[in-house]
């Protein structure tokens, strides 16, 4: 990230310069305080109890320098529970260039860290604005998971065509690498884990259509292939031989996306399918026996249904069934599956104010860190029926 | 005694059943069909452009960025809540006011776009647009004057 900067600051000096000064610069932000309250289950962390206050703040800026040229960015504070790292985070700066075209057509790339097309709610996820509920529906936006579709350091292609009835086609394609935090190694394996997982060149496709103001449809696919190098060690902390492994995620995942809209009612529905495995390598001749068992499908379809009705332009109310499941039979059933029935209600009190609340009715616990503790003697997330009260305040300027 | 009145409410709805649905059906349509009020876009009469109905879908759903001579476009609009934006969205977007916003907020934090001002009146839409020679609003009536320049939208 240290490198593009330096990257995007020698090419705006050869950009900016010769724009002449019919650029604009808009910038904002936001603030949320969220209340999450888990009657059993370890949703929040593994150190704070089963509940507690979570934080997100974000300032963007968008520089527009030309009609070609544009550089965005978005910096977010977090402090969202034990299992996520707080504090700062770019979540995307990038460099965009717009190729000249008629008003048919739209064709511009991104360079630097970009937001990756996830879903309808995924590029935005962490905006409270622009999602529909506090938690988003875990099957297709799977909380532990966050940054393996949110964003990556790379280069987007986006494609747009109009047409004169008002019809939105788009291609999005981007090459890219994600960008993992340690508190990722903890969620996957455990608290004790730690190292950093390294992506590699990972790739994302997009279609969407909007026919009408009524029908949205979105189709994605996304390769994920991820590294923990040299951080896994099997044998106890007082033992004078080392297991070392080197573990790999590699994954292709589909998402189809379909949404009807009216002017009091949203319906939409999801579907997303994750197809791949984990394997390790043992790295001396001691490990090498034990890396079967990390083996291991990670195959698994979920989808969601939601209804949103509008009653106002200040209130909404949610309902929300969603459903993820691995298909692999050795996954015990606890792990296996994952329900969640979801009502809510959404009070746009003011134009800058929201006030969300929402409950939550789980069944399993599949999407809940960890989702395979190296610690044997822990048992994590024992209770198989469990519910979430979620409340948040946001504010955006 | 019951049974007379019943005979009696009967025969009145049989003669007047015709006349009823007649009443019934214009309240109903009365109902289900607002009242179409026009809307004009309102511009500085620096820029006296005529747009299209796609320029103005791209201008106001933040896709389009720039005038034709290269200006920054300052996107002007009134609150989710006003009638003359929910009959803006529908007449000249084809959009409900939710997915205009919607659409606003996904472009303005993915960093394409510029986000736009919100005024509370239209006299403060005319006001902000006569102030800004690159700005482009919307209005219920036209509006014809030396800093000012209004097309009906179709």
């Amino acid at each position: 990230m240290k490198n593009f900067i330096l990257l995007l600051l020698t090419s705006l000096s050869v950009v900016v310069f010769p724009a002449q000064a019919k650029g604009k610069l808009s910038w904002g932000g936001f603030v949320s305080a969220s209340y999450i309250d888990v009657n059993a289950n370890n949703y929040y962390g593994y150190n704070s109890g089963d509940s507690g206050p979570l934080f997100e703040a974000g300032l963007r800026g968008f520089w527009y320098i030309n009609p070609n040229w544009s550089v965005s960015g978005l910096v977010i504070a977090q402090e969202s529970g034990d299992w996520f790292e707080s504090g700062l985070d770019v979540d995307y700066l990038s460099l965009n260039y717009k190729v000249p075209t008629n008003e048919d057509w739209e064709v511009g790339f991104k360079l630097g860290r970009f937001k990756i097309s996830n879903g309808i709610y995924g590029e935005t996820r962490d905006v409270p604005f622009t999602r529909p509920s506090i938690v988003l529906p875990l099957s297709v936006y799977p909380h532990i998971l966050k940054e393996q579709s949110l964003r990556a350091d790379g280069i987007r292609l986006d494609l747009d065509y109009f047409t004169l009835n008002g019809q939105q086609y788009k291609f999005a394609a981007s090459i890219g690498k994600e960008a993992f935090d340690e508190s990722f190694s903890r969620r996957f394996f455990g608290q004790d884990q730690g190292g950093t997982f390294e992506s590699e060149w990972n790739s994302s496709l997009h279609f969407s259509a909007r026919p009408n103001a009524n029908w949205y449809l979105g189709l994605e696919y996304r390769r994920l292939k991820m590294h923990l190098k040299d951080s896994i060690d099997l044998a106890p902390s007082a033992s004078p031989v080392s297991l070392p492994f080197d573990f790999t995620i590699d994954t292709d995942q589909y998402i189809a996306s379909l949404q009807y809209a009216q002017q009091r009612y949203e319906i939409t529905g999801e579907f997303t399918m994750r197809r791949g495995g984990t394997y390790a390598e043992g790295k001396n001749d001691a490990a090498k026996p034990l890396a079967p068992i990390f083996d291991g499908s990670i195959d698994m379809n979920a989808y969601y249904l939601q209804g949103i009705f509008i009653v106002n332009q200040q209130w909404n109310l949610l309902a929300r069934y969603d459903n993820s499941h691995f298909i692999d039979d050795d996954i015990e059933t606890n792990l296996r599956d994952l329900e969640d029935f979801t009502l809510g209600a959404t009070w746009n009190f003011h134009r800058n104010f929201q006030l969300k609340l929402e409950h939550h009715w789980f069944v399993g616990t599949s999407m809940l860190p960890p989702v395979r503790d190296l610690n044997p003697t822990r048992s994590n997330n024992p209770e198989r029926y469990w519910r979430l009260f979620a409340m948040q305040l946001s504010y955006r300027f | 005694m019951i049974v007379i009145y019943w005979r009696n409410l009967t025969q009145f709805l049989k003669q007047r059943t015709t006349a009823l649905k007649i009443v019934a059906l214009f309240f109903l349509v009365s109902l289900s069909i607002p009242i179409h009020a026009e809307v004009w876009l309102l511009t500085h009469s620096n820029q006296q452009v005529e747009l299209s109905a796609k320029q103005i879908r791209a201008i106001f759903s933040l896709r389009q960025k720039n005038w034709p001579d290269g200006q920054v476009i300052e996107l002007v609009v009134m609150d989710d809540n006003n009638d003359l934006h929910k009959q803006f969205c529908l007449d000249a977007l084809k959009l409900f006011p939710y997915q205009l916003s919607r659409i606003w907020e996904r472009q303005i934090y993915t960093g394409t776009a510029i986000a736009p001002t919100i005024v509370n009146s239209e006299q403060q839409m005319l006001d902000t647009i006569k102030n800004n020679p690159n700005a482009i609003g919307y209005t219920s009536q036209e509006v014809s004057n030396e800093e000012l320049h209004s097309t009906i939208v179709d």
